[in-house]
């Protein structure tokens, strides 16, 4: 299962976090500092997935941003996973339009729910950008009125 | 829309400036600051929630960037009441950003969450279930899953989707909440949902199930897996779906899965699952998308986990191929991990990516290397070990991670240990190993490689040793880390001794050696009582001269700050001045037959003494060594093994220890290098010994435990425990030092098993050549010891299998009178008893206890009687395993005077034989005869009316018909 998915710019400041095993708000700092360590430490040649601390590491680099998801050893397809995250990319870019490091800072609660309808219970549920968005529109509407 | 405008200024103004810190210690400044104007705000009263949610989204910033807001938590469960959509929604999101599942503040949020589940408004159901997925927890997913339930019908897919999700959930916090059938049934029904996303989620409920274990209950399910698949990849789904045109490809990697799990070792299902899988990797392999490459990997995986298909394997091959050809990492990580995969079926596909390998390993990708060295160690066989490790070891000698070297090291010797293809090149490997990864020798390390030379060194004898002692007393020549000097000091001591006990110049040579390894530079003390042990050792060769030197190193080493080696150096000094004091009384010889009591006896007879009766069981122990054991034994003896048998039943040395002088050691003395080495298997808990209780080695002839105690010390050395002990003893004063702490107790039973293959084999490659290559150890011992005493039976030898029972037998042998200081044989086993003495005839009422004593027995023959029976002190099991191999029965069944359980009890008193067991009115016997000791059992079943059921089983059918006319005479 999916343990975490992680956002962190090159300076090493989290961007967004969200955990699927509860850890403490120290274990989480912990963490995101070394994995960023690590994930600044290698080269674009270099392959997109480590080891680290029992987790498997799958990252990928979109400008500035890193994201990152620490799953089981045992989960098997790597590719997916990196897949996956462009996939989350796509869908944020689709939401935010032209989706910046920014964005996320400004609207970081939608980027949390857009990520809650992608993933449950450390499980990928769900990979339609358009049955992604579909509650957080309903959300926006709501608002509006 | 990143300007930001929809916030207020103030949090828009946290925000940016929080993003335009360039170090932590801005950020900190920043966040502690408004950490304090959060908490001044919280006293606000009837604070407008929209400036609430400000203030959630700050929490959010402060506890993501590492600081504390516990202090608006209970906001955040507020705030789930609200009747905004929105607000609701973020303070489910903060709650679950925030607590713990264990949160006792959770327990506020269940009303709330029960009351959103049942909402008729779709979209707080919605936000309900995604909150509930993310915090509900053990203790209250009983009030939860009811509603939750109810929702799987929802006439809305998301709802739908998402209550199936935390269907899981419920079901991994409580199995009971939901019955295995229901939730089976409702899965299902999941599977057969129209909406592809409901679809999609219930597959990752089956796989789970499956990876769990409840393969076979799905199997029926194989088909529609395989059609779902089937029109995944024909593009049946909505375009929605795809991902970069390709169709739904967690979908497929999902069923990919699901498949895998159900096809493994099952021809029937994966021949169900072919012709979709190659369907689906050629569609795979037609796009150059790295989620077609994802695709392609996880069919390749499914290829190689179900029943083996030889065109999908080459189709699999070719796409592994594709990926390790390429230029990016990602691909030959790919690559690599499914060349592992396939490796495991068949080795062939590997060749032609050789080279790529190899370049892998070079890489300065880790992540690559570490992969690749998985494969490497996966492919490794005979014909490609040399270079494989060669390869490997220059990795080791290059590379700086230590995490990798840690990891080459641990699979070079696994490597080398299974595929070596000589002897002179395992050990050559080993020391190249060892020199260039010293620091990852621990005690499993070289415990796993003394046991490897030690068996070795059984099996091929001298030529071996002599090999290795030459080897590694030229390795002494040069500078030597401590953990290779340890290596070295062992095998010198261990093997060298043995090998040189005869030739002075050698042990000289050797000693020398080792001495000036003392005055090198050492990293740690305790490499210094692994010199001691050493030197110990090569002491106790028979031909050692340099007592003056050595005793001189131990008495400067009692002076020791280190525990360790202060309490070894006295134990060694102790022992050095009677190792002299031996040698000097080398060639007194001792006559067995102790003609010296001639006189006396002849003048005890004229006084009127009882003449020596041969007949009797002490002839035995009145023989000496020059005969067979005394024990008491199941199988009969020919006469001729009196006096020719001297393989190793451990009677025989014990009778010399007994009947010699104890003055006069000589032959069979402790010290001397046969009998040292001889069978005394190693106690469960080695201790050093105390200097108590080497002096109690005083009485050597008279007390063989001082021998265990000694050799026990240099076993635990040997064993390589020296490490811990002196951390122990650093860390607190213990008087007696313990060289097993508890910590080593996992490995108490390894070293255990290295310490008998150090030494039973040692006795045994000196008496028994023949056997040497055997299995080594008491088992084998006891087996063969006892195989040589069946040598006359009748039985035909069932080599495997009479070993394996003999053994059982030999652990609980009755030991003869003589044997009161015997060492046991087994110990270790922690299961065998000390034998005890009984002199008197075996009380019947006593027997529980009897079963396992082993007891001897000296029994007068009844008067009127020609033959003389013994008990014999087995178990049940024990019993049967004889049963079966006798096989002289004589059945018969008798009208008796024997009509209850005390009067069959007498019957068996005058016999003489031994009650086993006794079930109602079933008795089981077992005897032997007292001359020829050939094995008598009896099985009888008496009824009220007198009626006597006999069965007896005899090696000897004289045995049988003679204890039935007995029967006859006296009871009927």
């Amino acid at each position: 299962m999916i343990n975490f998915i992680l956002m962190v710019n090159k300076q090493g400041q989290t961007r967004l976090a969200q955990y699927f095993q509860f850890l403490s708000v120290k274990e989480r700092m912990t963490l995101e500092g070394e994995l960023i360590r690590k994930c600044l430490s290698r080269s674009e040649t270099q392959c997109s997935f480590l080891e680290h601390r029992g987790y498997k590491i799958i990252y990928r680099r979109y400008a500035s941003l890193y994201f990152i998801i620490g799953m089981d050893l045992e989960e098997e397809n790597e590719m997916a996973y990196l897949e996956f995250i462009h996939n989350l990319v796509e869908t944020l870019d689709k939401y935010f339009e032209n989706v910046c490091e920014l964005d996320i800072m400004f609207n970081i609660e939608k980027a949390h729910y857009i990520l809650e309808e992608m993933v449950m219970n450390g499980q990928i549920v769900e990979t339609n950008k358009t049955q992604i968005l579909a509650p957080i529109h309903v959300l926006d509407k709501a608002k509006d009125e | 829309m990143s300007s930001g405008s929809h916030l207020s200024k103030e949090l828009h103004d946290l925000i940016k400036s929080i993003g335009e810190t360039r170090s932590k210690q801005e950020e900190d400044k920043i966040i502690i600051k408004e950490v304090q104007q959060l908490k001044t705000k919280l006293n606000e009263k009837n604070m407008p929630q929209k400036k609430v949610r400000e203030m959630l989204i700050k929490a959010i910033y402060i506890e993501m960037l590492g600081h504390d807001a516990s202090f608006v938590h209970i906001n955040a469960i507020h705030l789930t009441q609200s009747k905004s959509l929105a607000l609701k929604r973020l303070g489910y999101l903060c709650c679950s950003l925030f607590l713990d599942n264990d949160s006792e503040l959770l327990i506020l949020l269940v009303a709330t969450l029960q009351k959103d589940l049942t909402s008729t408004n779709v979209h707080i159901v919605v936000n309900a279930l995604t909150a509930v997925g993310k915090l509900i927890s053990k203790t209250f997913v009983n009030a939860l899953t009811e509603p939750v339930l109810k929702l799987l019908t929802h006439s809305t897919d998301i709802v739908r989707k998402k209550a199936l999700m935390v269907m899981q959930i419920i079901r991994q916090l409580n199995q009971d909440c939901i019955a295995e059938q229901d939730y089976d049934d409702r899965i299902r029904r999941g599977i057969q949902d129209k909406e592809p996303s409901v679809m999609g989620a219930a597959f990752n409920l089956y796989h789970e199930e499956l990876k769990k274990g409840a393969v076979n209950k799905f199997k029926p399910l194989t088909g529609t897996f395989v059609s779902m698949l089937k029109q995944i990849i024909e593009h049946k789904l909505h375009k929605d779906y795809d991902y970069h045109r390709f169709p739904a490809p967690w979908l497929q990697i999902k069923l990919l899965q699901i498949l895998t799990l159900l096809g493994a070792n099952d021809l029937k299902v994966s021949e169900q699952i072919y012709e979709v899988l190659g369907t689906t990797l050629r569609r795979a392999d037609d796009t150059t998308i790295n989620i077609g490459y994802a695709v392609t990997y996880q069919c390749v995986k499914c290829i190689s986990g179900i029943y083996p298909q030889q065109s999908l394997l080459e189709q699999a091959a070719n796409s592994v191929s594709r990926f390790l050809k390429s230029e990016n990492n990602n691909l030959k990580y790919l690559g690599i991990n499914a060349l592992t995969q396939i490796v495991s079926i068949s080795q062939k596909y590997v060749l032609e990516h050789q080279m790529t390998i190899v370049d892998c390993l070079e890489s300065n990708d880790d992540t690559l290397k570490k992969e690749t060295l998985e494969l490497l160690y996966k492919m490794t066989n005979e014909q490609n070990c040399e270079v494989i490790i060669q390869k490997l070891i220059h990795f080791l000698k290059t590379s700086s991670d230590s995490n990798f070297k840690k990891d080459l090291f641990v699979k070079i010797s696994l490597l080398n240990e299974k595929h070596a293809p000589t002897q002179e090149w395992f050990i050559k490997t080993a020391n190249t190993l060892f020199e260039y990864g010293s620091e990852f020798i621990d005690n499993d390390v070289r415990n796993n490689f003394f046991k490897l030379l030690i068996d070795n060194f059984n099996d091929i004898g001298s030529e071996f040793g002599v090999f290795i002692t030459e080897i590694y007393s030229e390795l002494l020549k040069n500078d030597l880390q401590d953990n290779i000097l340890k290596i070295v000091c062992w095998v010198i001591g261990e093997i060298g001794s043995q090998i040189y006990d005869q030739d002075p110049n050698k042990l000289n040579e050797l000693t020398q050696l080792i001495i000036l390894k003392l005055d090198s530079q050492l990293e740690s003390e305790t490499t210094i009582s692994w010199i001691l042990t050493c030197l110990a050792k090569l002491q106790s060769a028979r031909a050692f001269q340099m007592f003056d030197q050595t005793r001189a190193i131990f008495q400067k080493y009692m002076q020791s700050k280190n525990l360790d080696c202060q309490q070894r150096a006295i134990d060694f000094y102790t022992l050095a001045k009677f190792n002299a004091a031996l040698k000097g009384s080398q060639f007194i010889t001792v006559d067995p037959k102790m003609q010296f009591l001639d006189a006396y006896v002849q003048q005890e007879r004229q006084r009127g003494a009882q003449p020596y009766n041969p007949s009797l069981q002490v002839k035995a122990a009145a023989l000496g060594s020059a005969t067979e054991a005394p024990s008491l034994n199941f199988i009969p003896y020919s006469d001729t093994k009196y006096g020719g048998n001297k393989t190793g039943t451990f009677g025989t040395e014990e009778n010399k220890l007994t009947t010699q002088n104890p003055s006069a050691p000589t032959i069979a003395g402790p010290w001397d290098d046969t009998g040292y080495n001889q069978k005394q298997p190693p106690p469960p808990k080695p201790t050093i010994a105390t200097p108590m209780s080497i002096g109690s080695t005083t009485g050597i002839g008279s007390n063989s435990s001082g021998q265990t105690t000694t050799k026990t010390t240099m076993q635990s050395m040997g064993s390589g425990q020296m490490g811990l002990n002196t951390n122990q003893s650093q860390s607190t004063y213990v008087p007696s030092v313990r060289p097993l702490p508890p910590k080593e107790d996992p490995n108490l039973k390894e070293k255990q098993k290295l310490a008998n293959q150090l030494f039973a084999p040692i006795s045994q490659t000196q008496q028994q050549p023949s056997q040497s290559t055997q299995k080594k150890g008491i088992t084998t011992m006891a087996a063969s010891k006892q195989m040589n005493s069946n040598i006359n039976t009748n039985q035909p030898q069932q080599p495997k299998q009479t070993a394996q029972v003999l053994n059982l037998l030999e652990i609980d042998e009755p030991l003869p009178i003589q044997s009161s200081q015997q060492p046991i044989i087994g110990t270790s086993q922690g299961y065998v008893q000390q034998p005890q003495i009984i002199n008197q005839k075996p009380i019947i009422a006593q027997q529980q206890q009897l079963w396992s004593q082993p007891t001897a027995q000296i029994q007068s023959i009844p008067q009127q009687q020609i033959k003389s029976y013994i008990p014999a002190n087995i178990n049940v099991d024990q019993y049967e395993q004889l049963w079966e191999r006798n096989q002289n029965i004589k059945e018969i069944t008798l009208q008796s005077k024997i009509k209850s359980e005390q009067d069959f009890r007498k019957m068996i008193q005058t016999i003489n034989i031994n009650i086993i067991e006794v079930i109602d009115q079933e008795i089981i016997c077992a005897g032997a005869n007292a001359e020829s000791k050939s094995c008598v059992l009896l099985y009888g079943s008496y009824s009220l009316n007198g009626s006597l059921e006999l069965k007896i089983n005899s090696t000897d059918p004289k045995d049988a018909e003679y204890i039935l006319a007995l029967i006859k005479r006296q009871f009927c």
